[in-house]
This record gives structure tokens, sequence and C-alpha cells, in this order.
């Protein structure tokens, strides 16, 4: 018998059953967490579930970027235990899933913010109304001129049909979340893209979180008619920047087990201060469970 | 005139076809260049951290030699199974049917494939998003590859040693077992190979089956999924206006890319190998 | 001779030919099951739409109208820049190293053409969107670099290696009979490749053309990070410095977030459908044709 192990093929062999076999199924099975969806949440998930790990030593915590459709997707088919989702649940989505009784937990608020390039910004551009931003979006302005920027045409960029972040902004400029952009000559997936796409060009405007603007991609004010409203943090604390949402943690039912242990650490002061430390704003120390029911 | 025309001819021929010899230096040396700054002992050694942005690709390395594990394991005997199939017991009819479905298999494109598997695997057979689920697709893309190449290395075995065998009275498994399968097995090492050095860079096939962006350190379940290289670099190369996160990208391509060059480069010496067995 | 055979080994016999049998059958139906899943799945898409989903020219998941015209002109396009731009540079150099090049140099040449066949797709495209992108857009005074004809491009570069390497079999595999009749005519090289070589070459070459078609048509992540996912009709048709869709790229950015059963997940499967359809057939194709010249060695 170990005159066959000295063959190399067969050594080979053993080493990747002996690998394969570590990998597979082991005495005492880890407790895995599985998270998926929006990529504006994917940064509190993924730091909070480094802390998390420290804390419960064998708890395993997986965390895919994938957007908030997929997210709730995933999560009310079966494949994520929790879904992060930047906006609200689409009554489509109900459709779609009847079986799925979705609980929505805020961990986190933040404002969406019409981003544009650093040149854009600093050229003038500083503020823009909703309305502005229709024009922009549906194609009838298409050169930052008629906003008081340099004379270039206008790169606007917009996200996936399913983006958390695409449903909040245009539910807040087009008063429809699936509205179309008609105006769109550029269209991006997660916050990264976005981000990356917005400060590759210097006549972009886009759709962001508050906590993604960097000295690259700013982020303008919004005119109301109480004046020029800026994506400051107090603003969005307060609530006068126009454009805020909650930023969701989905659960099919209350949230049970382990994700109720993870989902109470990011609620905790401690995970609240990771939620702040990244940019974005604690959730109200009242309106935890939006179901209402107590913990 | 003609000798104008000719020595015209081979400079127009020699302008078009340069480009085809100088991008692969260049290009190869770009990735080299960019991906040495940030690969080091470390970076190989390490977890990945803050997204990507730091750390290393530690766990990716594990997880994609897991997934291509598999993928041999599973790729591996049904593609020597096929090969022998088709020599030993396969009327011609038959044959052209099996052949046909490998070329349509190796035909499907890698998305396509993710697309299956995601409907197959990860949710009709309940296997969830884990590494079984990329394993069985990768090995699914890999099964012709490596069935055509264990079929040529059985089409070389001389008839004398078939005929030898046979005048001795053995049955055709026996046939098989003494003759076909130790002659099958040099030339499907090569064609899995060749096969998993392909399969380790694919990124659309796991990108939603079997591999998430973090969390993972070693597989530790059936349901576990993995953290790979493909799809590390694929998260990082949307974040292109991060100088941190695009440095580490180019490290993990270089990584990923030796990686597939290894492969390249063992398909080739077991080719080689398997050439002068044949004549031994 | 059946005094030699005991009852074990009959059973042993035809439990080997079983097994064998089984994983034929295994063979098959993975490749069955392929085309099977992704056809049924995309039947209610059909069905509903009919020709609309090809001809259709938006993709709304909001209103459940799936139109994939967008995405397949630019497949379309992005495949023709890809086949524009690699077939004289592979063709060249397939020829230049088959017929022009010593017999020393060839595998260095060899080798220097397949070295970038191993790099993956997701490198090209990091290379593509770190690179190629600002380097376009700002030489070329575009909106945007990501375009269509970047995709086309990288894709080029992407098909590159095999399209020469199958091109070069295909013209080694030309009997030198064939040379010497032209040489013995006192035809220089170049009539010679053009006149004797070439022709007998050309179910190959085609070969290398059609592989090489399958593979930019199907290929994915780079597509996908660099030709700027914008679901429209380039207008005027010639204008490629746009950003567009491909159906590989659409596929890619929609196939995780469809609902299982859901009407979108019915029209992606469709897209599918028609992608796996043509990149197979041009597939099938092109290795039935280079099998035919691959026999003669």
């Amino acid at each position: 018998m170990h005159r066959r192990l000295k063959s190399p093929g067969n050594r080979i062999f053993a080493v990747v059953v002996a690998v394969l076999s570590a990998a597979g199924p082991s005495a005492a099975a880890p407790e895995t967490l599985r998270i998926s969806g929006s990529t504006t949440l994917t940064p509190i998930a993924a730091k909070a579930a480094e802390r998390f790990r420290k804390r419960h030593r064998g708890v395993r915590v997986f965390v895919s970027p994938t957007g908030s459709g997929a997210g709730i997707a995933a999560m009310a088919s079966g494949t994520a235990d929790i879904g992060m989702a930047s906006r609200e649940i689409d009554p489509d989505e109900r459709k779609r899933f009847p079986k799925a009784d979705f609980v929505v937990t805020p961990a986190a608020r933040d404002a969406v913010v019409p981003v544009v390039s650093a040149a854009v910004y600093e050229a003038g551009v500083t503020a823009l109304s909703l309305a502005d931003l229709r024009r922009i979006y549906s194609g009838e302005a298409a050169n930052w001129k008629a906003f008081g920027g340099p004379d270039a045409e206008i790169l606007v960029i917009d996200k996936e049909a399913s983006r958390g972040t695409r449903h909040v902004f245009m539910g807040a400029v087009f008063g429809d979340e699936k509205a179309k952009a008609p105006g769109a000559r550029l269209v991006t997936g997660s916050n990264n893209e976005e981000q990356a796409a917005v400060s590759q060009s210097d006549a972009a405007i886009g759709m962001l979180s508050n906590a993604w603007m960097n000295e690259r991609v700013r982020g303008l004010a919004i005119k109301t008619a109480d004046g020029a409203v800026a994506p400051t943090l107090e603003n969005v604390l307060s609530g006068r920047f126009p454009i805020s949402r909650n930023l969701n943690f989905v659960t099919d039912g209350p949230p049970r087990g382990l994700a109720k242990r993870f989902i109470d650490f990011v609620l905790s002061p401690e995970g609240q201060s990771i939620v702040e430390e990244l940019g974005y704003v604690a959730v109200a120390e009242t309106g935890r469970d939006q179901s209402g029911k107590g913990r | 005139m003609r000798r104008l025309r000719e020595s015209a001819a081979l400079a127009v021929l020699l302008a078009f076809a340069a480009p085809a010899f100088l991008l692969p230096p260049l290009l190869l040396g770009w990735i080299t260049l960019r991906g040495a700054a940030a690969v080091d002992w470390d970076f190989l050694s390490r977890a990945s951290a803050d997204f990507g942005a730091e750390g290393g690709v530690y766990y990716q390395i594990l997880g994609t030699g897991v997934l291509i594990a598999g993928a041999a394991l599973a790729a591996g005997p049904l593609a020597w199974a096929l090969a022998i199939l088709r020599r030993v017991y396969l009327s011609r009819a038959n044959i052209r049917r099996l052949d046909l479905a490998l070329y349509v298999l190796n035909g499907v494109p890698s998305i396509v494939f993710g697309l299956f598997g995601y409907l197959c695997f990860v949710h009709a057979l309940g296997l969830g998003v884990s590494w079984p689920t990329g394993s069985l697709i990768l090995g699914l893309m890999i099964l012709p590859t490596a069935a055509v190449a264990a079929a040529e290395g059985l089409d070389a075995v001389p008839r004398e040693r078939i005929e030898a065998a046979e005048a001795l009275g053995l049955l055709p498994w026996q046939v098989i077992r003494s003759v076909h399968g130790p002659a099958g097995l040099p030339a499907l090492a090569t064609g899995l190979a060749l096969g998993l050095a392909r399969a380790a860079g694919e990124t659309a096939p796991i990108f939603f089956t079997a591999a998430v962006f973090s969390g993972v350190d070693f597989p530790r379940s059936w349901r576990d999924p993995v953290v790979a290289l493909p799809t590390h670099i694929f998260t990082l190369a949307q974040e292109a206006a991060d100088p941190a996160a695009l440095a580490n990208a180019w490290g993990a391509a270089l990584v990923l890319v030796a990686l597939i060059g290894s492969f390249s480069a063992l398909s080739w010496l077991l080719r080689a190998r398997a050439r002068g067995a044949i004549h031994a | 001779m059946l005094q030699w055979l005991r009852p074990a080994e009959i059973r042993a016999e035809k439990a080997a030919k079983s097994l064998l049998l089984a994983a034929g059958a295994l063979g098959l139906a993975a490749a069955a099951a392929v085309v099977f899943f992704i056809g049924v799945e995309s039947w209610p898409a059909w069905r509903e739409q009919g020709a609309g989903l090809i001809l259709g020219g938006e993709w709304s998941v909001g209103e459940g109208r799936f139109g994939a015209l967008p995405m397949l002109a630019g497949s379309a396009v992005v495949t023709a820049v890809a086949f524009a731009a690699a077939l004289p540079i592979g063709l060249s150099a397939a020829i230049l190293t088959a017929e022009f090049l010593p017999a020393r140099s060839r595998p260095l040449a060899r080798f220097l053409l397949e070295a970038l066949a191993g790099v993956p797709s997701v490198v090209y495209g990091l290379m593509g969107i770190a690179v190629l992108v600002p380097w376009l857009q700002r030489g070329l005074g575009l909106l945007t670099g990501r375009t269509l004809l970047t995709g086309g491009l990288v894709l080029g570069v992407m098909i590159l290696p095999t399209l020469a390497a199958v091109a070069e079999d295909a013209l080694r595999a030309v009997a030198r009979e064939k040379r010497e009749a032209g040489w013995a005519l006192g035809l220089n090289r170049i009539e010679t490749l053009l006149h004797c070589v070439l022709p007998e070459a050309r179910a190959g070459i085609a070969a290398a053309g059609l592989l090489s078609l399958g593979r930019a048509l199907g290929e994915t992540i780079a597509v996908m990070l660099l030709v700027g996912s914008l679901d429209r009709l380039p207008n005027p048709w010639y204008d490629w410095l746009v950003p567009g869709q491909t159906l590989t790229s659409k596929l890619g950015r929609e196939a995780v977030e469809a609902a299982v059963g859901s009407p979108q997940y019915h029209a992606l499967a469709a897209l599918a459908l028609i992608l796996l359809v043509v990149v197979a057939g041009l597939t099938l194709l092109g290795q039935r044709l280079s099998r035919v010249e691959g026999a003669a060695r």
C-alpha cells in the first residue's frame, strides 16, 4: 500500500483529498452568519464583523457587497441570513417573495448626496435644486454652463436600477424610485465604482452616500425654499438635508439567534461608534426596531 | 518589380505582426512592475483588511486553491472515464454524440456557467453559495479540456500493446486496467493542469455562486464559501481611484498570473514527459 | 476461451462497463442540463414578449419590459472591434512565424504569441480600467473612457493569442509539397504564400477566426468593467466612443439580483440562451473545422 504512495501522482492526490477533507464537515461546525447586499452598508458590516468575531470566538461572518436589490433577494431566497438594504423594501419585492416576512431594522442613517467632480465644484457649482437635478438626469440640461459651471458636457452617472442609493435618489428627485434617467451617460454599480467614475472625470455628477465623499468627489448642497442645505453631518442628523435614509438590516421574520446577536451588536454603543467612525449617522436611540415590537 | 513587392509585403507583415510579439512582454512586464510593488512575504501571508485596501491575499490564495482542487477531483475521474469509454466501448455514432456534448460544453460562456450553477447547484440542488458549488461549476468547465487531453493520450497508445493484451485473453476492462488506464493518466494530468490554469482565473462562474468578499479564512464545512483571487481583484478593480486598493489589486493580479503561469508550465512539462513515456 | 472466464471476472467486466457508461451518461447529461436549464427558464420570457425581447430597445425592470436590442448591438460592436483589431495582427504574426521565421526561432515566437493566453479576464479588466480608460479619456477628450471601443480593444488583445496560435497551426499543417510546387514554378515566398499556402489553410484559419469570435462574444468580466453598462444603442450607429452594454455585461450585473422565477429572471435567462446558442455554435463550428486540419497532422 505505501509503495503506491511513493508515486508523485498519488502523493498529490492524497494531499488534495486531505486539504479538501479539512474544508469539509468538522466535528464542531462553527456558527456562520451570511450577510449580503448594499455596498453602502458593507463597510459597517465588515468592520462590525471584525470586532464581533473578536468577541465571539468561532463565529464567522461572511460579507458580500452585491447591492441592495441582490441582498434582499439573497435573504428572501435563503442564500443569506441578513440582507443589507440602503432603502426600504419595494412593494414589487414583496410580490416577488410572498413567503418572506420582511423585517427591517435600521442600523444607521445617511444622506444620498448629489456629488460632482472636484473640478466642477471648484469652478463654482456648489449647490443645485431638486429641479436642477431633474433637468440633468432627464437629459434636458447637458452642459455645466446652465448651472454656472464651466463650458463642459455633463457626465451624468447613473446607478444600476436595483441599487438602494438610486431608489432613494430617484424617489427624491423624480418622485418615483424606478424613474428612468434618459440623460444618463454612464451606469455604475457599487458605491466604489461610482466614486471611482466621478473622480476619474472632470465633469461628472453622480449619487453617493455622504460617507463616500472625498477631495475628488464633492457633495453639492441642495437648494431648497429655505436656502442651500449642505450635506454636512449636522444637517443630516437634524433632518434638514432633504435626501436622507435609513440603512437597514433585513431579515426574514424578527432577527433570531446569531443574526440577532450581530444586529444587537451593531445597534449597541460600540457598534454605533463604528457607524460614526465610518462617516455615517447613528440611529436615534428610540427608533430601533421598525416593527414596533420590543426587544 | 516583383522583388520590390515581396519586400514591401514583408514589411507590411512585419508591421502588422509586431504588436503580437511586443504586447506580451509589455503587458506582462507592466503587471509585474505594478504588482511587485505590492507583493512581499507579508502580502502573501496575511489576511486582507479594510476592504482589501490593506493586508494581503493569504486566504484568497487558499480559497482559489480549494476551488481548483475540488474542480480537479470533480473533473478528473469523469474525464478519464469518458476518455476510456470513448476508446474502448463506444460505437462511431456514440463517439460523435459524446464529442458533440463535450464541444458544446466547451463553448459555453463562463457567465452562463455561473448562471447555470446558480440555478442548478445553489438553488435546485440546495448546495447554497459554497465552495463545492464553485468546484462543481469549474469542474464542468474544464471537463472537455481534460477529457480531450486524456482521449489523445489513449489514441497515442501503440496498437501493439493493446493487441498484445487482447492476445493474452484479457477482458476489455482488464485491458483498460493494464494498458489504457495507465496510458491515459499522464495525458489526463496534462489536460487537468491546462484546465486548472484557466479555472484559477475565472471570475464569472464563482462570483455569485461560491465566493464572498470577506469573512472567510479557510472553509470549514461543505456549505462555506471562500474568498478567491479573481473575485478579490474584481472588487478592488472597481475602486480604481483609490491608490491603496489599486496597488493591492495589482499585487493580487501578479499572484494570480504567477499561479496560472505555473499551472501552464506544469501542463507543458507533463506533456513533454508523457510524450517521452509513450515511446519508452 | 470460455473456460478462462470466471464468474467473478465477468461480473467485474460488467461492473466496469456499467460504471464507464454511467460516466458517459453523466457527461452527456451535464451538457444537456446546461442547455436545458437555461432554455426552460427563458421560455416564459419568449412566450411573453416573443420578438420584442430581441427587437425591443428598452430594458426596464420596473415596467416589465425587457428589450435586448442595446445589448445585442453592444455585443456585436465590441466583438467586431476586437476581431477587426486582432485578425490582421494575429494572421500576420501567424504567417510570419509559420513561413518566414527560421525553425530555430519558432519555439520562442510561439511562446511569445501564446504568453498572454493565460492572463485571466479580470486582470485585463484591471489593466483596462487603470490604464486604458484614463488614457483614452484624456487622449481623445472623451466624456468618459468607458466605451464600447475600449471594451473592444481590450477584447482584441484577449483573443489575439488564440487567433495567432490556431492560425499558425493551420499554416504549418499545409504539406510541404504545396510550397515546393510554388517554388518550383518560380514564385517568391509571398506569392507562394498567397497562391499555394493560404488557400490550403483556409479551413484552419476560418476555425481560428470562429473560435476567437466565440471567445470575444462570451467574455464577461473585462467587458463588464470597461464598457460603461449603459443600456443604450449607439447613436449614430457608428459612434462607438460611447458607453454601451453587452449581453455578457448585462448578465454579469443583473444575474445576482433577479429573484428566481420573476420576469426579470426569465428575461436574463433568455439573454443567456442567445449567448449560449451563438457562442456554442461558433465554437462548435470552429472546432469542427480545426479538427479537419488537425487530422492531417
